[in-house]
């Protein structure tokens, strides 16, 4: 249903179980309904290239047999006078992956715009759907807080050190006084420090065989313009 | 039905109760005939690709036999494109 002008969809499509490929590109959907796109599970190839909506809905995750995903947006290009070419995205694209789209494992192909993208971060995003995955799953399991600082130990610990060093090249979303930058909703990262534990925590765990405490501290910072 | 000056899909499927594609696409449908939906047995591929369809009613749960509501935007035509693993 291409190339139409469906704005939204029926909670009804989740009944099509048999359904495999479904190309929705180039319509004027705002906004995905939720419950109901994963239901769809023999899906393999879904489209949405050139819509308005900016969030995907967690339950797209559940799409287990999902082999290529179409998230691009289109470029609208303008000439003027047939001398100025102006080209730009449509305003509301999608930027982020919601953390439990790690566990799809079939995905294969991935179609997104890389340069805006903020979750996995574009350098992420060019190494690839595996890598883009990994990234996911890390953050995933890490279960970093929005915002605070925490302690962690044993398994949890080795775990979270991990998505932070995954994280680590996030953007330290700082002015040029090194001021933190405004949070502006809708543009936001995780900034990870790893910093180590204070003398007090190695004294509350005891003996000194036990790994040592590390305390996280995260921040939701906006990422500056590039 | 492809590449017509179609304003409605006709409603004449009541009785294709073996109906397997419907290509409707390149129109300028808006509403979509209730008969459609009386293929949910037999219809496996629907094509309503450029048209002038503001919404899917909800009665498109009904085809459940449906495997491909497609257009020219399926990935493996864009495979070039893509992130691969």
């Amino acid at each position: 249903m291409a190339h139409n002008r469906i704005r939204r969809l029926p909670v009804d499509l989740g009944k099509l179980v048999a359904l495999e490929e479904l190309d929705l590109s180039f319509n004027s959907i705002e906004r995905l309904p939720s419950d109901t796109l994963g239901k769809l599970v023999s899906l393999r190839e879904l489209s949405f290239r050139g819509n308005g909506f900016s969030d995907l809905p967690i339950d797209i995750a559940d799409l287990a047999r999902l082999e290529s995903l179409d998230l691009l947006q289109v470029r609208h290009q303008y000439t003027f006078f047939f001398l100025l070419q102006l080209s730009c995205f449509t305003q509301s694209q999608v930027k982020m992956l919601p953390l439990e789209c790690a566990r799809l494992k079939a995905l294969e192909h991935l179609l997104v715009d890389v340069h805006s993208f903020v979750r996995p971060p574009p350098d992420v995003c060019r190494r690839g759907v595996e890598a883009m995955l990994k990234y996911l799953e890390s953050a995933r399991q890490a279960n970093i807080p929005a915002d605070g600082t925490y302690s962690l130990t044993g398994e949890g610990l080795s775990r979270t050190v991990e998505a932070a060093q995954m994280l680590s090249f996030m953007i330290n979303a700082t002015d040029s006084k090194q001021r933190p930058l405004p949070i502006v909703p809708g543009s936001l990262s995780v900034q990870v420090d790893v910093i180590q534990a204070p003398d007090e925590a190695d004294e509350t765990m005891g003996t000194s065989n036990r790994e040592k405490g590390i305390l996280l501290k995260c921040g939701v910072f906006q990422r500056p313009c590039l | 039905m492809h590449r017509n000056k179609l304003q409605d899909l006709p409603d004449v499927f009541e009785n294709m109760r073996s109906l397997q594609v419907v290509d409707a696409s390149c129109n300028s449908i808006e509403t979509i005939a209730k008969s459609l939906w009386s293929l949910g047995t037999s219809l496996r591929q629907l094509n309503l690709e450029r048209n002038n369809l503001s919404e899917i009613p909800g009665a498109i749960g009904s085809l459940r036999s449906v495997v491909k509501v497609v257009g020219a935007h399926i990935v493996k035509k864009n495979k070039n494109f893509f992130l691969k693993k």
